[in-house]
């Protein structure tokens, strides 16, 4: 975390706005501007203004308007990359599927809209608390964070139980030996299978084993014995 | 397994020589971090791509390597070409290795005489990805091998026109699953066999028990009991009657059941002279069979006997019929005969009737009349004196008149008498010849007997039958209970080898929540469709089309919608393959799975649009210009849209320390293949080139 961290702060170019806001920024004020070298990344948060709708379409031309600038003059100092934007919304459910959500959807159809952004820059809207992924660390900075900085964690191998033909067999006789003389006769029914099908012989596998299993077992005991059930010993062996 | 230095890092160069879409041979330096290939389609592009992939995994597709693989020549008139010669073709890739050593793979196939088997890349460190080199059958092994293949190149080389190839589903090799945990050959066989165990046994135990619909127990005996009793007396006469049929000795008085009952038709069997012990149904039948046929051969006794005479008794009856009909005619004529008769004839044998009488005195009336009797004799004399006294006033001839007349009214009196008594006589011998008549009546009396004996051995047949059935019921119900109780222990037996089996065999959630999470990740940077995401990965299992008994362990997709790969829509489908082939890819780094680092991507233009164009090259930039080493992939990507690719082209510009190259295929040849430009793109400023740009850049952004 430490050195996540570190990377975060490494990466900032800008912070938070200052109090007095620009004029043309009466939808939104910016959280921060990062750079790394795999992306330019802006994320800016729309003012009570905006959510209120007094101003929402003054804000996309506001906003494209900045991020172009933004990139021009990334561009001027000889930092190409592309931007991407994080547009943060205030995390309540409760108002998500009203003004929020209209907000909400709205920055979808502006990311969806190219004869807007032309590709200069694409568009990412967050709530403030969406656990996803990673519910220690709010969505939009897990965004910006996943935009400068990609992690992929390997697939832990300590993990894996290797698995193989013999470790199956293995199982299946251990367990198999804590149960009684029935199971034990099935389980090596289905070993013997196993191994016939393994050594590509299907056909004594289909034959064998579990279809003998089968003949022996499905036959009403009264076909075979007339004791009653629980003297019988199913699996003598014959 | 090769050392994680070995790993190939980059291809430096690529030499293709008369592969596809390159006729003679051509040397392109490849040596950047990313290569981003353009030019319009048919220029070579994805023939660049597939020889890399080719070299990279040795994995050909589906194609044929003779007639797919190789550059055509081109042919007149619009006929298809031939292949270009017949060497074959090569493809060589130089590159490094992640311990900076130099690597190279070649890959020379020469025809004819080079099958599908043969096609083996030189150099290529090997990759935990492919299966065990010692198991199985030859046949088996390669099979194996080219599914390892498919499956290596699935995790490293995305083409657009195969998209659906990158899915599990749709693949047919090997899959990651299949190489984390793989199951044994036939184990969908065996899971079936003992399945089919299972649900054999449950339908078995829940058939529904033996039910008794008859009459309680009780009084079935109480019937059985009532039946014998009315067919013994029957049972007893036909032991009596029947000549040739040895009846028991001793019969039962009483049976109180169907195994009394049973003993004694054994015993009248054996008495029959049937000595193998019958049970059941065929009891019954064999008691009846007795019984009927005794009755029958009893019959048949009689009525042959009878058959023999009954026309002479025909005759007999007629006869005295007749000799009857005689007699009625006398009887008719001479209604008095008997009186007639006593009148006329004497009173005592010895003395004259009256015809006799008046002959006499026809013949000696005159000399009787001159008879002097002396006074005082006897009184006899007294009244033959006066008899004459009165004779003697009979003339004698009329005397001899009535005597006439006499005879001729007594004399037919006299023959009908005599004739009565003859016939009397025949008709007593005709009767008598007419007893022996009786056997066809007894014919009749066995008739009526046979109907009585029958009607109460029905009976009793019907009621032994439902005593028997009842002893059946009663076994099948007790053979039903211990059979239930035996399947039960079976089925315990069965279920719990197939939830063992299932246990050790299925899906680890480890692995399915690992690629769900990483393929989810990556989805997770597209701008996708509400209802996409999280991603599902639902582990299913299927057969080899080569080999039924081999299974796929495959993950397939669904959106958290619960949608299927075939409800995509193709910009999803690429976004979704794209994912799970980088996400797979990234998740192996370092465990020695992969044996190179490197992602082929072709025409990735064609399935964005410009928003997600910009998300698709922030990721290319993560993988190809990123700081985790480990993680870093040379990236090869091919576009043909030019507005499109001039976007991408900006957008990928390599920072200060990354490579980035350019190849531009501007023209094709039939003769000589793609012209190719080549070109490194100039870097921009990187946050590693100095903190005076940065901080130039930060003073000016503070100023918006």
């Amino acid at each position: 975390m430490t050195t996540e961290k570190t990377d975060w702060l490494d990466f900032l170019l800008v912070g938070p706005d200052c109090r007095d806001l620009p004029a043309e920024r009466g939808g939104w004020c910016r959280e921060g501007i990062w750079l790394s070298d795999v992306a330019l990344v802006v994320k800016v948060r729309p003012t009570h203004k905006c959510l209120t709708g007094e101003v929402l379409e003054q804000t996309k031309q506001a906003l494209y308007a900045f991020l172009r600038r933004v990139s021009q003059t990334a561009l001027e100092h000889d930092f190409m990359r592309p931007v991407a934007c994080v547009i943060v919304l205030p995390a309540d459910p409760a108002v998500a599927s009203g003004r929020l959500g209209e907000i909400s959807r709205a920055m979808r159809r502006w990311g969806a809209d190219q004869e807007w952004h032309r590709g200069a820059f694409t568009l990412y809207s967050e709530f403030d608390s969406e656990p996803k992924f990673d519910p220690e660390r709010l969505a939009s900075d897990r965004r910006v964070l996943d935009l400068l900085k990609p992690q992929v964690t390997p697939i832990e191998e300590s993990e894996r139980a290797v698995r193989t033909l013999e470790t199956l067999i293995g199982s299946l006789t251990n367990e198999a030996e804590t149960r009684g003389p029935l199971e034990q006769s099935l389980v090596n029914a289905v070993i013997e299978d196993l191994r016939a099908y393994e050594a590509g012989h299907e056909s004594e596998a289909g034959k064998f084993s579990i279809s003998r299993w089968k003949w022996d077992h499905l036959k009403p005991p009264s076909d075979t014995q007339p004791a009653p059930t629980g003297q019988r010993q199913p699996d003598s062996g014959d | 397994m090769e050392a994680e230095t070995d790993v190939i890092a980059r291809i430096e160069k690529v030499t293709v020589s008369h592969f596809r879409g390159f006729q003679k041979t051509h040397s392109i330096d490849t040596n950047a971090d990313l290569v981003l290939i353009t030019g319009p389609n048919g220029y070579g592009k994805t023939s660049l791509l597939e020889a890399l992939s080719l070299v990279l995994t040795e994995w050909r597709g589906l194609r044929d390597p003779k007639t797919e693989l190789l550059a055509q020549r081109p042919g007149k008139g619009g006929k298809p070409g031939s292949p270009h010669g017949d060497d074959g073709f090569f493809i060589c890739a130089e590159g490094r290795t992640v311990g900076q050593g130099k690597r190279a793979l070649s890959l020379e196939l020469e025809w004819p005489g080079t099958d599908r088997g043969e096609l083996t890349v030189l150099g290529l460190p090997r990759s935990r990805l492919m299966p065990p080199a010692d198991a199985g059958t030859e046949e088996q092994r390669r099979s194996e091998r080219d599914d390892g293949r498919e499956l290596t190149a699935r995790l490293c080389a995305f083409f657009q026109d195969h998209v659906e190839e990158q899915f599990d589903e749709v693949a047919r090799g090997r899959t990651l699953r299949d190489v984390f945990e793989p199951l044994p050959r036939g184990i969908k066989e065996v899971r079936s066999q003992l399945s089919g165990v299972v649900e054999e046994l449950m339908t078995r135990i829940a058939e529904p028990p033996p039910q008794w619909h008859g009459l309680g127990e009780d009084r079935l005996w109480i019937d059985l009991r009532a039946a014998y009793a009315a067919f013994r007396p029957q049972y007893l006469k036909l032991a009596a009657t029947a000549e040739h049929w040895a009846a028991v000795e001793e019969d039962p008085q009483t049976v109180d059941d169907d195994a009394a009952m049973d003993a004694f038709a054994r015993r009248v069997l054996q008495a029959s002279g049937v000595l193998h012990r019958y049970d059941g149904p065929e009891l019954r039948d064999r008691f009846e069979a007795a019984v009927s046929g005794a009755m029958d051969r009893q019959k048949e006794l009689v009525g042959r006997r009878a058959a023999g005479r009954t026309r002479e008794g025909s005759r007999l009856r007629q006869r005295l019929e007749k000799l009857e009909d005689e007699v009625r005619r006398i009887r008719d004529e001479y209604p008095r005969l008997e009186e007639d008769l006593v009148a006329l004839s004497a009173g005592e044998p010895g003395q004259p009737d009256a015809l006799a009488v008046f002959r006499v005195l026809a013949h000696s009336a005159r000399r009787w009349s001159r008879v002097q009797f002396a006074a005082g004799e006897v009184n006899g004399a007294l009244l033959f004196a006066r008899a004459l006294e009165e004779l003697r006033a009979v003339e004698e001839d009329q005397a001899a008149v009535c005597a006439e007349a006499i005879a001729a009214w007594l004399e037919p009196r006299r023959d009908a008498g005599e004739r009565l008594r003859e016939l009397d006589r025949e008709a007593q011998q005709v009767r008598s010849a007419l007893k022996h008549e009786r056997a066809s009546e007894e014919l009749d009396r066995l008739g009526t007997f046979e109907s009585t004996l029958k009607q109460t051995l029905a009976v009793l047949l019907e009621a032994w039958k439902e005593g028997h059935r009842f002893r059946d019921y009663q076994a099948h119900s007790a053979k039903y209970d211990a059979d239930v109780t035996w399947w039960k222990e079976a089925l315990t037996v069965a279920q719990w080898s197939v939830d063992r089996l299932d246990d050790l065999t299925h899906a680890s959630g480890w692995l399915q929540e690992e690629l769900q999470r990483l393929a989810g990740k990556v989805l997770w940077r597209f701008n996708l469709v509400d209802g996409t995401l999280p991603l599902h990965l639902s582990a299913e299992d299927r057969s080899y089309p080569g080999d039924p008994y081999r299974t796929r362990s495959i993950y397939a997709v669904r959106t958290d919608d619960g949608r299927e790969l075939c409800h995509l829509s193709t910009g999803q489908r690429a976004q979704m393959a794209i994912a799970l082939l980088v996400s797979q890819n990234l998740a192996l780094s370092g465990l020695g799975y992969l044996n190179h680092q490197i992602i082929l991507l072709d025409d990735m233009t064609a399935a964005y649009d410009l928003s997600n164009l910009t998300r698709e090259a922030i990721l290319w930039r993560q993988i190809a210009y990123g700081e985790n080493d480990k993680q870093r992939r040379q990236v090869f990507i091919s576009s043909h849209h030019e507005d499109m690719t001039n976007h991408l082209l900006d957008l990928l510009v390599p920072p200060e320390g990354r490579s980035m190259r350019l190849l531009r295929f501007i023209e094709w040849s039939p003769s000589t293949g793609p012209v190719i430009e080549e070109s490194e793109v100039i870097p921009t400023r990187g946050r590693s080139g100095g903190p005076e740009g940065l901080a130039d850049l930060k003073c000016d952004l503070k100023a918006f």
